[in-house]
C-alpha cells in the first residue's frame, strides 16, 4: 500500500495542508481511493461520504486560500464508528434493526469540534453490535479482519475504527470504549487509543450502551497523532503536562492467562524502562465481574421493550446476552456498583506510589477468526466475551488508559498505560516519550496485506 | 442473596426451564432461538455474580 500512495500521519496531513503542498481536496481523494481499493479486503468501512467529504475538503481548501488558519487538523480525513450520529445520515450502532432508522439531524458534538479544527469525515466504520463484543463479528456487515493477518479478528467494538486507522485508509478515528472497545482493536491492530477520563470528553450524539462505562476516544498510529485529536475533542489547549517519574508493572492478574509473546514483551518493557517494580492490587477479579454485571444490567435495561417486541431483529449473539442481563435484579447491579468504591480505594493507594501502571491490553496476538476462543485459567473461552479480561477492571473505575503498541515481532499486541483521573494530558505525554525511545511503536501494515 | 439465594433459580434446570425464568421476570414470550444463547448467558451471569460476591468457585 506505502508504495502506492504516501500515507501521511494526522500532524504531517495538517502540515502539508497548511503549507499548500497539498490540498485538503486531494488528501480526502486519496483516502476515498484507499478505501475503495482497500476496504473490501479488511471490511472495516460500512459507508463512505464522497459528496460531503469533497465539499468539506474545498472549504478547508478555501479557507487556506483566503490566508485564513482552517485549525490544527486542516483537511485530515478521519472515520467514525458506526455509533457517532452523523447528519443526514442512519445511526445504526451496527444493528441491522436500525438501518433505515431516522437520519440524525446534526452530527455528534465530537464530530463536530473536529471539523471545526479542519478535520473532515470521511466514512463511517463497523462494529460489533450495540458494542456489545471484542471483536466485530457483525452479523449484518460482517466481521471486521486484522489487517495484520486477514485471518484473525481486528478486536472490537471499535474494530473497523482501528483496522482503517492501521491498513492507513485515515490517519485517525473516533471510537467509543465501555470495557475494552478502543483499547483491545488498538492493542490487536498496533496502534495507539485512547479511553479517556470518564465523561471527560463529548457524548452528545454517540448512541448510549452502558452510561456508567461509555467514553469515546481516538485511534491514531503515532502519540503525537492521538495527542493532537486529544486535545481538540478536549476543546481547549492542553495544559503542560507533568511527566511520570514512578512506572510500575501490574501483576497478579494482569499476568495470568498471558501468551508467551506477551510476557516477554512487559519484560522487555521493564527492562527498557530500567527494570520496574511490579504492583499486586486484591481482588481484580471482583472488580471485572462487577464491570461485566453493570453492562449485562444497563444494556438490557436500555433494550429490554425492543427485545420484548421484536427480539429476532437482533444479532443472536448480541440479543441473548442482553435478555439475561436485562433480567438481573436491581440489587445486584447495586451491589456491583458499590465494589467501585472498595476496588477504587485500591487502585488509588497503587496510583499514589506509583504515577502511572502498565498493564497488557489483551492476553496476547489477535486470536484467529477460525478458533474464537482464547485460554482462561486453562479453558477455552469465547474470546468476543473475554479479551476484555485486562482492560474491564480499569474502566470499571474510568480511569484514563492510553493503549499502546509494543515494538515486537509478528502479530501486534499493546499494553494499556492507566493514570489517575484528570492526568490525560500527562499519560498521552508518557506514551509520546514511550515511542521517542523505542518502546512503543505502531505496526506497519505489510503490502501484501492490500494485494 | 447468596449461592443459597442465587439470581435464577432454575440454573441446575434445563435451558427450557432457565430462559422461561428470565421470559417471567421480564413478561415476554422468548422465540424458541434465545433459549439456548438465554440460557448459557444466565448462567455466565450467575458466575459473576458469585466471583462479584467472593464465594468460591
Amino acid at each position: 500500500m506505502t508504495g502506492k500512495t504516501v500515507i501521511l500521519g494526522v500532524l504531517e496531513s495538517a502540515a502539508a495542508v497548511k503549507s499548500g503542498r497539498i490540498s485538503a481536496v486531494e488528501l480526502v481523494s486519496a483516502a476515498l481511493g484507499r478505501i475503495a481499493e482497500h476496504n473490501p479486503a479488511i471490511n472495516a468501512v460500512t459507508r463512505t461520504l464522497d459528496e460531503r467529504a469533497l465539499r468539506d475538503a474545498a472549504a478547508v481548501d478555501a479557507e487556506v486560500a483566503a490566508g485564513r488558519d482552517p485549525g490544527p487538523l486542516a483537511g485530515v480525513p478521519f472515520g467514525v464508528k458506526d455509533l457517532f450520529d452523523v447528519e443526514g445520515l442512519s445511526t445504526t450502532a451496527g444493528a441491522a434493526r436500525l438501518k433505515d432508522a431516522p437520519p440524525a439531524s446534526s452530527d455528534a458534538e465530537a464530530i463536530q469540534r473536529l471539523q471545526a479544527s479542519g478535520a473532515v469525515l470521511v466514512a463511517t466504520l463497523n462494529m460489533d453490535e450495540f458494542a456489545y463484543g471484542f471483536v466485530t463479528d457483525n452479523a449484518h456487515w460482517g466481521i471486521t479482519l486484522n489487517p495484520h493477518d486477514v485471518d484473525r479478528f481486528a478486536g472490537g467494538s471499535s474494530g473497523g475504527s482501528a483496522a482503517a486507522v492501521a491498513a492507513g485508509l485515515v490517519p485517525f478515528a473516533l471510537g467509543s470504549d465501555t470495557n475494552g472497545s478502543i483499547r483491545i482493536p488498538a492493542s490487536l491492530c498496533g496502534i495507539y487509543g485512547i479511553k479517556p477520563t470518564h465523561a471527560s470528553l463529548p457524548m452528545e450524539g454517540v448512541y448510549p450502551f452502558v452510561h456508567t462505562l461509555d467514553d469515546m476516544g481516538a485511534f491514531a498510529r503515532s502519540a503525537s497523532d492521538l495527542a493532537a485529536v486529544d486535545e481538540v475533542l478536549r476543546g481547549n489547549a492542553a495544559s503542560s503536562s507533568v511527566p511520570f517519574q514512578r512506572p510500575a508493572l501490574l501483576g497478579g492478574w494482569f499476568h495470568d492467562n498471558l501468551a508467551s509473546q506477551m510476557t516477554a514483551a512487559l519484560e522487555a518493557l521493564s527492562i527498557g524502562l530500567g527494570g520496574l517494580p511490579t504492583v499486586q492490587l486484591a481482588e481484580v477479579d471482583r472488580a471485572r465481574s462487577a464491570a461485566f454485571l453493570i453492562t449485562a444490567f444497563e444494556g438490557g435495561a436500555y433494550h429490554r421493550d425492543a427485545l420484548g417486541t421484536d427480539p429476532l431483529s437482533y444479532d443472536p449473539m448480541t440479543r441473548d446476552r442482553l435478555i439475561a442481563g436485562a433480567a438481573i435484579p436491581e440489587a445486584i447491579y447495586h451491589e456491583a456498583m458499590r465494589y467501585r468504591d472498595i476496588f477504587g480505594a485500591v487502585m488509588a493507594a497503587a496510583l499514589e506510589t506509583h504515577d502511572v501502571l502498565i498493564a497488557p491490553a489483551t492476553f496476547g496476538p489477535a486470536p484467529l477468526i477460525a478458533d474464537p476462543f482464547i485460554a482462561v485459567d486453562g479453558k477455552p473461552q469465547s474470546a468476543r466475551a473475554n479479551l476484555g479480561l485486562y482492560t474491564q477492571p480499569i474502566s470499571y473505575l474510568g480511569l484514563p488508559v492510553i493503549a499502546a503498541p509494543l515494538p515486537v515481532e509478528g502479530l501486534p499486541m499493546g499494553v494499556q498505560l492507566i493514570a489517575a483521573k484528570g492526568r490525560d494530558t500527562d499519560l498521552l505525554h508518557f506514551a509520546r516519550t514511550l515511542e521517542a525511545r523505542g518502546l512503543a511503536a505502531a505496526h506497519a501494515v505489510p503490502q501484501e496485506a492490500h494485494a | 442473596m447468596d449461592r443459597e439465594h442465587p439470581i435464577f433459580v432454575e440454573l441446575r434446570s434445563t435451558d427450557a426451564q432457565l430462559a422461561a425464568e428470565v421470559a417471567d421476570r421480564l413478561g415476554v414470550v422468548l422465540p424458541p432461538a434465545c433459549i439456548a444463547g438465554v440460557a448459557a448467558n444466565a448462567r455466565l451471569l450467575q458466575w459473576h455474580v458469585d466471583v462479584l460476591r467472593g464465594l468460591p468457585r
